[in-house]
């Protein structure tokens, strides 16, 4: 039991830990962008504080003696002892990574110590150094002493010195208490020293072995509060001690240790013997694995979205209780009032589906935070200036959706940083702003989360990607292609334009990989660019992976689900112009482009005449158009997506089958496996 | 043939004097009866969604409390000439195991008939019967009340089954 309150405590820790370190690394950006207000530097303390607090309470000693080092710079920094320095940010945000390394190994329960980790410690040390030196110089007055200090220790979170008296009762231990563990528990609080009091230790004759007659002085250095340092005596204080909380000594001989000295003494009693090993690369997997395990299994909500779920309840079990008052009425039932109940009854529950869904959503924000930092490095490393912009961070996603959504993201951006934006010079040949910009841009556009990466770059070179094309053979030289078409020439398989391959980009894997993996996730993405201006990249996904919005439609008695996010138009036969070429199979005209066309009937086998079919549905799917006949429309409804491998096994065509209001099962046409199952007995048209 | 996974779970099961309990059901006329253990529940028969691009004994699909499962007819999975549902056609809810975890499978019969307790011993293992299905999916055989029971093996018949069209070679 105790190691699952534990096991429950550290999964806690490390999730809380994650947004820390969101939080600091978010932070520290913007200290390095030349922000310094007093609100920014707080929050960035309060975050590496909180890791630091949690990190020492579960035992993850390395992780918490790293931020200790860590909190010190930033307390100067917050303080105004010393000025943000470019340079320590700098160290701050490696120590940061090292932070997530530590985590991960943590997580995959390595214990070894990382090898970055007494490195970045002695330049973490150096730098509180140096701004000491740099302070006594300016200022000799000592730390405890200065305004600043005593600011701090009235705030809550600050870091300063208490004094903590603590006489117990003679009786303390007898009613199951132990000053031991609570003097320890205060000690534990920050960098401490102890006196010990003798005076009222008895003769020898006189001691009563279950007594206590000591007392203790804790002087304590930390940010604990005096409410904190009150919690633990919570048990004790009203009967069965004295204790005085103050900071000043009680023992007015007010001995003030030096910083240097308190961190050295307290490196040594926390110090493990320095185990010599390296992140081996054998952990990676490892790594991932349990982080991956840690991503699946909790979802943090906020308790508006609770409270608004109870509040639902709450109104369903009302409505339920009204209705279940006509049914056991005897007499004549109201139809109308009872018609309207049920009426609110459904509204009810179709809010109560929404709030429900709305649970595992979250907002981009949460992928969108990580990339200012891959900008930052990116474009240091690439050469380059770029300005990263973020419209819409507020938009929620599912939450599947949104992780599987990061590392595409992430090589989107990449790719623009690398081939998309210009760097300074040849900018300023083209006659624009030296720096570059990246848009990030999320937004609802009817059902669908659709987000697009736009960069003011050079844009695509036609040229340049169907000559690649042509050579890896992805085209044959005598395919005429739109402008569009060789645009998006860049999500296929094996397809790379950058002459030399770089570590950020270049090697063919990827877009195509970003390709299927936002097909995964039943989205698109599409690319479009002016060359010379910019390219946008926009990236269509539904708002969830678990319900969809569907369109009923049947053949042959059967209905069948076919996503609206695919559906471009749906025509009645007779005006679809459906001719059937030779050699090439069906095809209609749309938009003055001529559309291969299926007839679901005949190609799923359905019974009844082959031809038969009134409808011509316009589905789009990789940015092909195809025409799939049907018999008729029935209705748009939210189907819930149930999988057809738990049981069964995919079935190419299908995205999987959803369970109807009459409790019948309907399979769900997934219409790019579908085009492609279809073209492929259709020859294309040409 | 005694497989690997049935092995395994007939040794866990404590063993009566009686022997272990078998669901006894008929097609065309003929006692079949399968291990209980692995039936989850008898359904009537319903509706079912049929899968396009499917072998014939294939029925479809079905919903079973919110999850979809497949309905295969043991006529035409054995061979035997198709009959209409009726009355007493029910559909065997087979609980099984495969590498993706458990898996519910429906199996169509003619009618439940009776649930028996057989010895180890009382089923001779014998490949050669004269019952019109094809010897593989056969245990053995029994006796019960002079009439002829065909124990059959359930887990092979549903992996078989699914089996046959994915291309997957089977164990």
């Amino acid at each position: 039991m105790e190691d699952f309150d534990l096991d429950n405590l550290k999964e806690i820790f490390l999730q809380e830990c994650g947004e820390n370190l969101d939080t600091l690394e978010n932070g520290l950006l913007r200290m390095g962008d030349g922000e310094s207000d007093a609100d920014l530097l707080n929050e960035v303390f309060r975050a590496a504080h909180s890791i630091k607090g949690g990190a020492a309470t579960l035992g993850f000693s390395s992780l918490a003696e790293l931020t200790h080092h860590m909190e010190t710079l930033l307390d100067e920094m917050r303080s105004g002892k010393r000025n943000v320095h470019e340079e320590d940010v700098e160290i701050l945000l490696s120590s940061l990574d090292v932070l997530r390394e530590i985590l991960d190994m943590s997580i995959a329960g390595d214990n070894t110590e990382h090898a970055q980790f007494r490195p970045l410690e002695k330049k973490l040390k150096d730098s509180v150094a140096a701004g000491a030196a740099e302070d006594k110089a300016s200022d000799s007055e000592s730390e405890s002493d200065s305004p600043a200090t005593e600011e701090q220790t009235v705030e809550e979170d600050g870091e300063g010195t208490l004094y903590v008296q603590f006489k117990p009762y003679n009786e303390i231990m007898i009613r199951g208490n132990d000053p031991m563990l609570l003097v320890r528990e205060v000690q534990m609080l920050g960098d401490s020293e102890t006196k010990l009091s003798i005076e009222d230790v008895p003769e020898w004759s006189e001691l009563n072995p279950t007594h206590s007659y000591m007392s203790w002085t804790v002087e304590l250095h930390s940010d604990a509060s005096e409410t904190d340092i009150r919690e633990i005596f919570e048990w004790v204080e009203e009967f069965d001690c004295d204790l005085t909380i103050s900071k000043v000594d009680p023992d007015a001989a007010p001995v003030t240790t030096p910083v240097e000295e308190v961190a050295v003494s307290q490196e040594s009693t926390s110090d493990s013997p320095a185990v010599a090993s390296n992140a081996t690369p054998d952990d990676q997997p490892l790594k991932a694995a349990a982080k991956k395990k840690a991503a699946d299994t909790t979802i943090r909500i906020s308790t508006d979205k609770i409270d608004d779920l109870i509040n639902l309840v709450g109104e369903l079990v009302i409505t339920q209780s009204m209705l279940s008052r006509f049914s056991a009425s005897e007499s004549q039932v109201d139809i109308e009032e009872f018609q309207e109940r049920m009426a609110q009854q459904e509204r009810n529950i179709r809010e109560l589906q929404e709030s429900v869904m709305r649970v595992r959503m979250l907002p981009l924000s949460f992928a969108f935070n990580r990339l200012p930092r891959l900008v930052r490095d990116l474009s240091k490393k690439l050469e380059k200036k770029i300005e990263l912009v973020t419209e819409g961070a507020g938009t929620e996603l599912d939450k599947t959706v949104l992780e599987s959504i990061m590392d595409p993201l992430v090589h989107l951006v990449r790719n623009s940083l690398d081939h998309g934006l210009e760097g300074p010079e040849e900018r300023a040949e083209a006659g624009k702003p030296p720096t570059g910009k990246l848009l990030l841009r999320a937004s609802h556009q009817g059902g669908a989360v659709v987000i697009e990466i736009v960069d003011d770059g050079r844009g695509i070179n036609r040229e340049r990607v169907k000559n690649k094309a042509i050579e890896s053979g992805v085209i044959s030289a005598d395919d005429k292609l739109s402008d569009q078409e060789i645009d998006n020439l860049i999500f296929a398989p094996g397809f790379s334009t950058a002459d030399e391959v770089t570590d950020v980009s270049g090697r063919g894997v990827g877009m195509d990989v970003v390709r299927r993996n936002i097909a995964d996730l039943n989205g698109q993405v599409e690319i479009s660019s002016t060359p010379g201006k910019g390219t946008v990249i926009s990236i269509r996904l539904p708002l969830t992976l678990a319900i969809l919005d569907g369109q009923v439609v049947r053949v042959a008695n059967q209905e069948f689900i076919l996503p609206i996010l695919a559906i471009v138009e749906t025509i009645e036969i007779e005006h679809a112009n459906v001719a059937t070429v030779p050699d090439t199979g069906e095809v209609c005209r749309f938009r003055g482009e001529y559309l291969p066309v299926v007839r679901l009937r005949q190609l799923l086998e359905l019974p009844g005449d082959p031809i038969d079919g009134k409808l011509v549905v316009i589905v789009e799917s990789h940015g092909k158009l195809i025409g799939i006949v049907i018999d008729d429309v029935i209705g748009q409804q939210q189907v819930v997506i149930k999988t057809l491998e738990q049981n069964y096994k995919a079935v190419p065509g299908f995205a999987g089958a959803t369970i109807m209001s009459d409790g019948s099962v309907a399979l769900i046409l997934d219409p790019p496996s579908f085009a492609t199952e279809a073209i492929q007995k259709i020859p294309e048209a040409a | 043939m005694i497989n690997q996974a049935e092995a395994e779970v007939s040794t866990d099961i404590e063993h009566q004097e009686d022997g272990q309990q078998f669901l006894a059901f008929l097609l065309a006329n003929e006692e079949y009866a399968v291990d209980i253990l692995k039936v989850q529940e008898i359904k009537s028969w319903g509706p079912v969604t049929p899968i396009p691009a499917s072998p014939d004994y294939m029925r479809g699909i079905i919903n079973l409390r919110g999850t979809v499962v497949p309905v295969i007819d043991l006529r035409l999975r054995f061979g035997i000439a198709a009959k209409d549902p009726d009355l007493t056609t029910a559909v065997i809810i087979a609980r099984t195991f495969s590498d993706k975890g458990e898996r519910y499978v429906g199996l169509v019969v003619d009618e439940v008939a009776d649930v028996y307790f057989l010895n180890e011993a009382e089923i001779q293992n014998r490949k050669d019967v004269s019952a019109a299905i094809s010897g593989e999916y056969v245990q053995g055989l029994s006796q019960v009340k002079d009439q002829m029971v065909i124990v059959v093996d359930l887990d092979l018949i549903v992996r078989s089954s699914l089996a046959d069209f994915e291309g997957e070679e089977i164990e």
